[in-house]
């Protein structure tokens, strides 16, 4: 009875495995094929509920909204999350480490940084749209409404009517 | 023209005779507009030649307007039924027609402004077109009508070369054609022999085979409807087959192009050159695909949009979507977005996101950034007041009263205008840290009420008193805490009614997080509750003890929640014992005990279904009052993580640990302090031949001194046959 239960138990494990390193393709817009594990894979929730809805993990799964610089970028991201756990102390604190240095390359490069951020919402990847817009926010915090324009180049179009409305009701700002 | 004229007189008693019954007195109206000839111009315009030319019997005045008439319409159909093949008399009397008229007319001063032909195939065959050429007009529009032929036919008017006729073609700014035959090199000579050419139409036209490019420096508008080489729309079988290249369209002023293609008519496509590329800004692409088996070549498509970089208005129809496009349009995109800003450029919902994790007054401040930002606040869903950010950063955060008024102004005017925006609040913090209570609570009070009206489903109230803490009473929840799921409070005291409020009205609550709140209140229930943080004072400080609490009323605080997954625990709470009870969904804990102070608790009972457990801070000073209830076996612990604990002497934990888990995978002992002696038990073979960890796979020891845990390896290497399967790992740190 018991041995029969163990290896019942070890087919469950069997099959978790095969699950676990199923080997899932991702086609950017440019139409190049990444191939991901799984677990990688499932980082994103879009792509989650497409393979758990029994989609064509076969197939694959086109993104036209994603080129292949970003994709290449956001897989590097989901297979640190996603291929490992993190058990121990500092297990974490090396995931926490990458993240760090992950973040910090993307932020030299802006427009780069958006298109992850872009990517990263289609995708309905939580944890790299953490990263990334606490990123842009980062810059912005402890900055002047004139430095976040420089930072940013954004355009002052407000007009004088605009300003005035704005000083009128908020006093704060 | 005898016919004619009887005819005529006809149709001007029944003309007079209409006028008479919708003017007054019968008088001639028309013929008594101001300025006649523009004005009966306009009118003639409409009509056909041969209409225009009746009117002059109709009086002397009429006598010889039609001849200073700037527009030529000649209609076949009034001459003989249009691809009906009219007989030799109607042939002849419409070729007697065009050319008495066209005698006069190149006689005139006034010269043809428009020229327009409305002929059937038979008509153009024979040769109305080159007697055109007495009336250079600035409009030419030539409409073949043409029979569905059958295949292998084409029959439509061949239009002649431009260079023979240059001095016709000078004046033109318009020409529509349809089903005409175009010469090899017709669109080449387009630029040269008509320079001011602005409108150009090819509607079912037909190209031969040398046909490459249409190349014009002065066209605006290009219409090309099944337009293309080997035949129109009718064509059949003709066509070159070896012909390869796309139809190249040259026209550095181009600013409107409207392209309807079959995969028949125009296989090779239509592509623009660069120099076409910067005017454009409307286009419209339809490709039929209907009727035809062949489709389009891959990157037709791609070629035709790759030139549209300025565009304000595109019509696509027809069109496959295909990577090469994908590409074309890409290569394109950067033009225009690369110099402007990109963060402005993000969809409103991720600015939101990014604003949810700035404070509230940066946050507002980014309304003055430009007009994009302007109400972006307004609707983010997430609300963070934070009175440090108006706290001049110092030691004690001693608060100036200026900075205090400004803080009450924020707080007031954010809240008024978050609550008057539809879009809703997610999440609303609420932090205050003024450490002296100088603010009313009366206006704290308010805040809250305001911020949970807006029904935000999580709430953040954080105080830093330095004395005492906020008492959260329930009216100022109010009844919009409904749709509360989760609630994080610190530092803040509740009561026994604080708990009714909870399982009575946040009925939805999910998670619940309490730090170093103060808690007058006995238990801790909720049906639907799954997260519960429960944290004690980091420090112990005598100070810290609730003021006024009875302490001794609440020896013991019991937590009962059913739905319970998540228990992360930081003991002790309030210098009381924690009472588990109720927890059959439990998966996974975290308890933390205070390094320094001694608690009571007796959880482990709570624990037998967890997957997980993280044990810290276990010290000698902790009592484990396992004898008291019965003990369950932790049937599905799988990972366990001792941190930092310092078992006494002969420790039961770590027995009734490794003899109770048949299912434990992974132990990790992180900095622990194991002194000799504190595992005595090993030595006792009874409790050895308990333990019980067949599927234990592998244990990590991550160690300062290897002496602190010498008497664990010890432990691990005696009871090793009853975990066959382990991997010890050592790592110093």
């Amino acid at each position: 009875m018991a041995s029969g239960s163990g290896a019942a138990a070890a087919a469950a494990d069997a099959e978790e495995k095969e699950s676990g390193s199923r080997m899932i393709t991702l086609t950017s817009n440019e139409g190049k094929a990444f191939v991901v594990t799984e677990a990688s894979a499932r980082q994103s929730a879009t792509i989650r509920s497409m393979v758990d809805d029994g989609g064509c993990v076969d197939k694959g799964f086109p993104l036209p909204n994603v080129d292949s610089k970003t994709l290449a970028r956001v897989i590097q991201y989901s297979d640190e999350h996603g291929n490992k756990e993190p058990h121990t102390v500092d297990e974490r604190a090396a995931l926490a480490k990458f993240d760090r240095d992950f973040i910090a390359e993307l932020d030299a490069d802006k427009a780069f940084l958006y298109d992850v951020t872009m990517a990263a919402n289609y995708l309905h990847i939580q944890g790299l749209l953490a990263l990334t817009t606490q990123c842009v926010a980062d810059t912005i915090k402890g900055k002047t409404p004139e430095e976040i324009r420089t930072a940013f180049g954004i355009e002052y179009d407000l007009t004088a009517q605009d300003e005035k409305e704005i000083k009128e009701e908020d006093t704060h700002a | 023209m005898e016919p004619v004229a009887k005819r005529h007189r006809r149709r001007q008693r029944h003309r007079s005779g209409g006028r008479s019954t919708s003017t007054t007195g019968g008088e001639d109206r028309l013929g008594a507009l101001p300025d006649v000839r523009a004005d009966v111009r306009t009118v003639m315009s409409f009509m056909a030649a041969r209409e225009v030319v009746r009117t002059c019997v109709l009086s002397k005045r009429w006598r010889h307007l039609w001849r200073s008439a700037p527009f030529l319409n000649l209609d076949g159909a009034e001459f003989m039924p249009l691809l009906g093949g009219g007989s030799p008399g109607e042939w002849e009397r419409m070729d007697g027609f065009v050319t008495t008229l066209l005698r006069l007319r190149s006689r005139d001063e006034t010269a043809v402004d428009s020229f327009r032909l409305f002929v059937d195939h038979l008509g153009a065959a024979r040769q109305m077109g080159p007697r055109r050429r007495r009336a250079p007009a600035t409009v030419l529009e030539i409409n073949v009508v043409t029979p569905s032929y059958p295949p292998g036919h084409y029959d439509g008017y061949t239009m002649p070369d431009l260079i023979i006729t240059s001095r016709a073609w000078r004046r033109l700014t318009r020409l529509h054609l349809s089903h005409a035959w175009l010469d090899g090199g017709f669109g080449e000579q387009l630029g040269d022999g008509c320079p001011l050419l602005e409108d150009l139409a090819l509607r079912r036209c037909a190209m031969a085979p040398g046909f490459r490019r249409i190349r014009c420096g002065s066209l605006r508008t290009l219409v090309l409807h099944y337009t293309g080489c080997g035949g129109g729309d009718a064509g059949g079988g003709d066509e070159e087959e070896e012909e390869e290249e796309t139809l190249v369209i040259s026209a550095p002023r181009l600013a409107s192009v409207r392209v309807k293609i079959t995969s028949y008519a125009c296989r090779h496509g239509v592509s623009f050159d660069g120099s076409t590329a910067d005017s454009l800004v409307e286009a419209s692409i339809r490709v039929g695909r209907r009727r035809r088996r062949r489709a389009l070549p891959t990157g037709v498509e791609a070629v035709l949009l790759a030139g549209m970089v300025n565009v304000t208005t595109l019509e696509l129809e027809g069109l496959a979507y295909s990577a090469s496009m994908a590409t074309a349009r890409k290569r394109s995109c950067p033009d225009t977005i690369s110099t402007g800003d990109r963060l402005s450029a993000l969809p409103d919902a991720l600015l939101h996101t990014i604003l949810s994790s700035l404070k509230g007054r940066q946050m507002v401040q980014t309304s003055v950034l430009s007009k994009r930002w302007r109400h972006l606040w307004r609707s983010v869903p997430c609300l963070d007041i934070d009175q440090r950010e108006f706290a001049a950063a110092s030691e004690n955060w001693a608060i100036s009263r200026s900075d205090l008024e400004k803080f009450e102004d924020f707080a007031d005017n954010v809240l008024a205008y978050r609550c008057g925006s539809p879009a809703k609040l997610d999440t609303f913090r609420l932090r205050i840290c003024d450490r002296y209570h100088s603010l009313r609570s009366s206006d704290t009070d308010r805040w809250i009420r305001r911020g949970l009206k807006c029904s935000p489903r999580e709430f953040h109230l954080h105080f830093d008193y330095r004395y005492d803490s906020y008492l959260l009473e329930m009216h100022k929840l109010g009844s919009n805490s409904g749709c509360l799921t989760k609630l994080h409070l610190t530092n803040v005291s509740l009561h026994e009614c604080f708990m009714e409020h909870i399982t009575t009205v946040c009925t939805l609550l999910e998670v619940l997080e309490l730090n170093r709140c103060s808690l007058y209140l006995q238990e801790i229930t909720h049906p639907k509750l799954k997260n519960l943080v429960l944290h004690g004072p980091a420090v112990y400080d005598e100070d810290e003890l609730p003021v006024g609490a009875n302490a001794k009323c609440y020896k013991e605080l019991i937590i009962r929640a059913p739905c319970l997954t998540y228990l992360n625990l930081v003991l002790p709470v309030d210098m009381r014992q924690i009472s588990l009870k109720e927890m059959p969904s439990l998966v996974r804990a975290s308890i933390r005990f205070s390094v320094v102070f001694p608690c009571k608790c007796n959880f482990l009972n709570v624990l037998f279904n967890v997957t997980s457990l993280e044990l810290s801070g276990f010290r000698e000073m902790v009592r484990l009052e396992f004898n008291q209830v019965e003990f369950h076996a932790f049937k599905n612990l799988r990972t366990l993580l001792l941190d930092r604990c310092r078992p006494s002497y002969n420790n039961e934990l770590l027995r009734h640990l490794l003899q109770n888990s048949p299912n434990l995978e992974k132990l990790t002992v992180h900095c622990c302090k194991f002194s000799k002696g504190s595992l005595e038990w090993r030595k006792s073979s009874q409790h050895k031949n308990q333990v019980n960890c067949r599927k234990l796979k592998s244990t990590e020891i991550i160690y300062k001194d290897i002496d602190d845990v010498r008497e664990l390896v010890d432990l691990l290497l005696d009871v090793s046959g009853h975990l066959p399967k382990n991997t010890i790992a050592l790592t110093k740190i």
